[in-house]
């Protein structure tokens, strides 16, 4: 399997980061032309700062790359050898001889170590200038043209997010890695993620569609007191990103859990009288009149009788029209804009409603 | 049957609707906070499943996933709602519990970011497997696909959307401040407010999405889980092995040591599993315990995995901190028994409370005091020794030629000098001591104070006081002997046996076991009557007064033995009633003030008494608010203050099923409640088969003056005329009052308005909601039809008990089926109205285990055969009468006239019309008067 990079309509760029081992590492394979290549290398580097790579992706010992430049756009491959079967089988050796090494690859990790070990066992996974090969269909016949020194600079880049990659670049992508480890231990069955269709034609049953198959019995639930901070996180071990993602999610997880917390605490004694209101209900009162007064009695702080159809022909008509400017349903439900703003920052205090800023406007949207 | 169906949709909304019904209705039988939720009127396509599946167009609700979550949450399961509703509910707090206690993960899909819910936790994952098995089709039934070829989501595909999309709205919340600093603050601002898109331009980041997938699948379950186990060291070794094991993660009692999986290839059996790819699974949740538990790296140095051996800093590292964290990401650790929390390895910190030197009485508004003490398992370690464990600096030491653990959190809590003495309020102390910890270190109480726990827990049987007339049945001496023991102590108190067991003279005994200062018992009006009764035939040395009435005198309320009130007046005089010293204040029917902010909550709370008791014949537990007023008034500050009960307990408790914290409640409460129920086997054999009671009832102000109207009109026509005509009339005036007695509306024949017209049905309105809330069933009888429909109505109107009323009209199949139902359905009405005359052949109602008679046949053979309707000689269950009667009316007299008769004569007397009619007319003319007691005034 090919992992494709596609970029979205403005391209690709390469971060502005500084760069880490692996990003060095790949450009310092061009250090012996940087004298020689300069003009092209630095052209490469612009294009890739501006975001003029369009396409990247990445297979087995190949990588692909679209790069729009002065109106046109270039096609470019560059190829690097691939280690031989038998290369290979030292570098599973290698791997097996730590699980840690394994576990590492798996998340996404490449210890600077295990490169140079391999390194000195004479397989380098970073190849060497002469292990590289380009086309372009540009006009520069150049080796490397500007286009090909934009996208490597986007494979260092790219490497840096997944060190995985340099393995891939020497033959062997991840699903196929893992399947020669595995052989290595005696299992040399595919590993078949459960991957489970979300749809499914309803079931043949005629009777007791709505009720369980089998009963639910009482579940006791246990809403810790104290909870281990960043539980999940913890739990799965780092994340892409490391340290840097899990200082910016830090506080998002104290926030959920707090606003987890606030839901269930939630005191709402059933009001009595309402329940007495609606047995009133079985004597034939119209309903919306009776629905009104209900949404009406819902509201925390004393209403207004009209205001209560107000709100619900503002959830109406978010609920149909999807997010609107406040113009849009004041013209569409035919109330002043005024009442219609101040009841839907009303609602929005509630949680039921919030807020989106686009370019020119800002919509309303149902929560 | 409950219609109301909640289904989630496929653009992920709530779609509420009902079966058959319009929405309005069903919801307000079974939900009515549906109604109060904010959701957008729609109208979908529904699926009903079959051979062909047929699509139908149903109008409901739509509710976001917000508003979705408030009304999940809060729901009052004890309605009957529709099982797709209560697989929601639990899956709306299972997202809770995940989100509560952060077990989840930001994931990016089809360039959104979002949040997700992990089931690493053995809990999470078995209630969601639960659900899977139990999500009626209803609760799936919207489609997508073709109209020709309509698919729905699976059962696990809605439940897990509906939880990732409340987890998503919960973590959504959080608001990031500030400017965007780099992808991993863009990505962060993408999990926060309405703006879900997240396409990274750098090179670096574009794989993101599928590594990002690929990380928070990392722990989904596979069919092997990781087990480590600590052991402790063999012979003199000084080392703690820790073993490396794998088991099937659906059977945790099959397991095998990791290097067995390991070298096993493709798969692997294991018990009655198949594991397969058992190396990769393996290894996958190694290399996450290692991350979790950083000395674990160890185990995966080499090309195989290995056990490791601790030391003893080591040890303690893991058992402080790596269990945990192991545990929460859904392995699975064993370690000795001994060194678990509570083991007999650990020295721990315990709390040792005092009583007072009396050790009689235990006041709550004073301080207790208590000590710290060091214990290894049962045993207690002196000064010395602790000090010379403290020196060692490890938490984990050999001690007595053992390991054993020093938690050093615990120990920096004990005070340096261990013999110093703290204070605890006293109701916190005693809490403390019946549920045997204290904000997490375990509590003992001292042998003083532990006297004082045994009495409370096993009364010692006090001798009837003087003056006391009747028997107690056995287990009524026990209730008694409780009384008086609490009462002794100071220590207010709930007897809250079932109905029928006599908690009325279980307290009378105890009223007057205590002479001296006044008593007060507040109970409901329509039982006023029955109290001052009651405490004429058992104790009729103590002097009654009725605190009733316009021209009642608060200067006498210090005069009498035992005040007898009302609720209202509680209320009203509160003043008044708190100038006086009371001995007992006692509250009959105490779910009366089951509003703690209600005037009479408060009204009772705040007058003094050296014994506060309160009798219910409801299961008090049940309603925990209802539970915390009764108990602030009766020892205040023992739940602690409502907020923190409220959230603490009720919530846990009511809305999560909290086992942990009901349990603790239950020690809490344990000593001053008594319940005693009429199944109790060590009960039945003390009890009568058949318990009979009368309940004599006042009449309204109307039923009164009616009354009088009937008697002044045909006492007139009876003297006037002529003997063969006396008899019609006296009949015809019998009739009338008899009518006015039950109901002014079945006298006039009007329709109306039929509550607070009448004295019996306002009581019988209090047994109906005793009986249905006690889970019982009941026969109503009454001699008339008229009356019965009245009933039937009221039941309806006021109980919403739409109730089957069998009676002369009644064609036989429909009579079958009724009794039938009555006897077999679970589901039918608990109160069954009757009204034969002869109570008709092959009526077999044995599953009540309450009659009521409404109105009575003057005809004790009569009545008999109707109740032995339900009473049955070897019926197992014990079966309570209650004949209503209005007090100083011609029904009281009556019965009395037959009481009479019967002791004289011994035998079936005939029926009491025709005593009536031999009687003169000054003889008539008392038989009929209004007593006094005969009307008790509405209460304000």
């Amino acid at each position: 399997m090919s992992p494709s990079l596609r970029g979205p309509s403005e391209g690709i760029v390469a971060s502005s980061s500084p760069p880490g081992w692996a990003a060095q590492a790949w450009m310092a394979i061009f250090d012996g032309i940087r004298e020689t290549h300069h003009g092209q290398l630095a052209r490469g580097r612009s294009l890739a700062r501006g975001g003029r790579v369009r396409e990247l992706w990445f297979s087995p010992s190949i990588v692909g790359a679209e790069i729009s430049d002065g109106g046109a756009v270039h096609t470019v491959r560059l190829r690097v050898d691939p280690f031989t079967d038998d290369q290979w089988e030292r570098v599973i050796a290698r791997l097996t001889e730590q699980i840690s090494r394994i576990a590492a690859l798996l998340e996404g990790e490449l210890p600077e170590s295990l490169v140079t070990t391999l390194h000195s066992d004479g397989l380098p996974l970073l190849p060497s200038l002469d292990q590289l090969e380009g086309d372009c269909d540009c006009d520069d016949f150049r080796l490397p043209c500007c286009h090909m020194a934009a996208a490597h600079n986007l494979v260092a880049d790219a490497l840096d997010g997944d060190p995985f990659l340099l393995l891939t670049l020497r033959g062997l992508d991840r699903d196929q890695l893992l399947r020669r480890v595995r052989k290595a231990w005696g299992d040399p069955t595919p590993l078949v993620p459960p991957q489970a269709e979300p749809t499914a034609p309803p079931p043949r049953i005629s009777s007791g569609w709505t009720t369980s198959p089998v009963a639910l019995p009482k579940v006791a639930f246990h809403l810790a007191a104290k909870v281990e901070s960043l539980a999940g996180l913890q739990a799965l071990g780092p994340p892409p990103g490391g340290d840097e993602l899990v200082q910016a999610l830090e506080p998002l997880y104290l926030a959920g859990s707090e606003a987890a917390r606030e839901s269930a605490y939630e005191s709402r004694r059933e009001n009595t009288t309402q329940t007495d209101r609606w047995r009133g209900f079985k004597r034939g009162r119209s309903a919306p009149a009776a629905l009104t007064q209900a949404v009406k009695e819902a509201q925390r702080p004393p209403l207004q009788p009209d205001e209560a159809v107000l709100i619900r022909h503002i959830v109406d008509h978010l609920a149909n029209h999807g997010p609107s400017t406040t113009a849009e349903i004041s013209d569409r439900i035919g109330e002043p804009r005024d009442r219609v703003i101040a009841q839907i920052e009303a609602l929005a205090t509630l949680g039921l409603t919030y807020r989106i800023s686009g370019n020119r406007s800002q919509r309303w949207a149902l929560g | 049957m409950s219609q109301v169906q909640a289904t989630w949709t496929p653009d992920s909304r709530l779609f509420c609707w009902s079966v058959r019904d319009p929405l309005e209705l069903a919801c307000a039988r079974e939900l009515p906070d549906l109604l109060l939720s904010v959701g957008a009127a729609a109208t979908r396509q529904v699926v009903i499943p079959g051979e062909r599946p047929r699509r139908v167009k149903v109008d409901g609700l739509d509710l976001s996933i917000s508003e979705a979550l408030r009304l999940l949450t809060n729901l009052n399961l004890e309605r009957p709602v529709s099982d797709s509703v209560r697989c929601w509910s639990v899956a709306a707090k299972l997202a809770l519990q995940i989100a509560i206690s952060q077990q989840v993960a930001p994931t990016v899909i089809n360039g959104e970011a979002l949040w997700k819910a992990l089931f690493i936790r053995e809990q999470d994952q078995r209630t969601l497997e639960r659900l899977i098995d139990a999500l009626p089709t209803s609760g799936r039934s919207v489609p997508t696909g073709t109209p020709s070829a309509p698919r729905l989501l699976t059962t696990e595909r809605a439940l897990r959307s509906f939880i990732d999309q409340v987890i998503d709205s919960l973590y959504r919340r959080g608001v990031w401040p500030g400017p965007s600093l780099g992808w991993a603050h863009d990505l962060a601002q993408a999990l926060t407010g309405p703006n879900r898109d997240f396409s990274p331009r750098e090179a670096r980041l574009q794989n993101l999405p599928t590594t990002f997938q690929a990380w928070s699948s990392g722990a989904d379950s596979s069919s092997l889980t990781l087990e480590l186990r600590l052991e402790l060291p063999r012979g003199r070794a000084r080392t703690f092995p820790l073993r490396l094991y794998v088991t099937a993660t659906h059977d945790d009692t099959a397991r095998a040591p990791i290097l067995q999986a390991w070298r096993a290839g493709a798969s692997f059996k294991l018990g009655d599993s198949l594991i397969e790819h058992p190396a990769y699974y393996a290894m996958r949740d190694l290399s996450r315990a290692s991350r979790l538990w950083s000395p674990l790296a160890q185990a995966l140095r080499g090309p195989e995995p290995e056990d490791l051996k601790l030391g003893p800093d080591e040890v303690w590292s893991f058992l402080s901190r790596g269990v945990g964290a192991l545990r929460g990401a859904g392995l699975r650790v064993g370690i000795p028994k001994d060194f678990e929390q509570a083991g007999a390895r650990r020295i721990r910190a315990r709390m040792r409370i005092e009583a007072r030197d009396d050790g009689h009485r235990l006041a709550l508004s004073e301080m207790l005091s208590f000590r710290w003490e060091v214990t290894l398992g049962d045993q207690l370690i002196e000064g010395s020794d602790f000090k010379t464990l403290l020196k060692k600096e490890s938490p984990v030491v050999r001690f007595q030629n053992q390991w054993v653990l020093l938690d050093p959190a615990e120990i920096r809590r004990l005070p340096d000098d261990l013999g110093e003495i703290g204070n605890l309020p006293a109701a916190e102390a005693l809490r403390a001591v019946l549920t045997g910890e204290y904000r997490g270190v375990p509590v003992i109480a001292d042998e003083k104070l532990d006297l004082v726990l045994r009495a409370l827990r096993d009364p010692p049987e006090t001798p009837l006081p003087e003056g006391f007339q009747g028997t107690l049945r056995p287990y009524q001496t026990r209730g008694y002997s409780w009384l008086t023991t609490l009462g002794r102590m100071g220590l207010g108190c709930c007897l809250a046996d079932d109905m029928g067991l006599g908690k009325t003279v279980q307290l009378i005994a105890h009223l007057l076991d205590r002479r001296g200062r006044p008593h007060l018992v507040v109970c409901p009006t329509s039982v006023l009557g029955n109290w001052r009764r009651e405490i004429q035939r058992f104790a009729p040395t103590l002097k009654v007064l009725r605190y009733h009435g316009v021209e009642r005198k608060p200067q006498d309320l210090s005069k009498a033995d035992v005040v007898l009130t009302t609720y209202g007046l509680l209320s009203r005089d509160v003043e008044a009633l708190r100038e006086v010293a009371w001995d007992v204040f006692a509250l009959d029917e105490a779910q009366a003030i089951k509003n703690p902010d209600s005037k009479r909550a408060r009204a009772a709370r705040s007058i003094q008494a050296s014994h506060r008791v309160a009798l219910s014949g409801t299961p008090v537990e049940n309603r925990l608010d209802e539970l915390w007023s009764i108990m602030e008034f009766l020892v205040p500050g023992l739940l602690g203050p409502r907020r923190t009960f409220e959230r603490n307990v009720a919530i846990p408790i009511e809305r999560f099923g909290d086992e942990a914290v009901a349990h603790s409640l239950k020690l809490g409460i344990a000593p001053f409640l008594l319940r005693r129920l009429k199944s109790d086997p060590a009960i039945i054999d003390d009890l009568p088969d058949k318990i009979e009671r009368k309940d004599f009832v006042p009449l309204s102000a109307e039923q009164a003056r009616l009354y009088q109207q009937v008697v002044d009109e045909a006492m007139e026509q009876i003297e006037l005329a002529e003997t063969n005509e006396r008899r019609t009339h006296v009949f015809s005036m019998l009739t009338k009052l008899k009518q006015v007695c039950n109901h002014p509306a079945q006298y006039l024949k009007e329709p109306g308005r039929l509550d607070g017209r009448s004295g019996k049905l306002e009581r019988f309105s209090e047994l109906v909601e005793l009986i249905v809330r006690g889970g019982e069933r009941a026969i109503i009888f009454s001699q008339y039809r008229q009356m019965g429909d009245l009933l039937v109505r009221h039941l309806e109107e006021h109980h919403d008990l739409p109730t089957p009323f069998l009676h002369g009209g009644t064609p036989a199949e429909k009579r079958e089926e009724m009794v039938r139902s009555f006897q077999e359905d679970d589901d039918a009405s608990p109160i069954l109205l009757v009204s034969l005359r002869a109570g008709g052949t092959g009526l077999n109602l044995t599953r009540a285990t309450h009659v009521i008679h409404y109105d009575r046949w003057w005809n004790p053979a009569v009545e008999d055969q109707a109740t032995d309707r339900a009473y049955r000689i070897g019926q197992r269950q014990n079966v309570q009468v209650h004949k209503m009667i209005t007090q100083g009316t011609l029904e009281e007299r009556i019965d009395q006239l037959l009481e009479d008769k019967r002791a004289l004569a011994d035998q079936v007397v005939g029926s009491g019309e025709g005593l009536v009619a031999e009687l003169d007319d000054s003889a008539l003319r008392m038989l009929v008067s209004l007593g006094e007691d005969a009307m008790i005034e509405e209460d304000p």
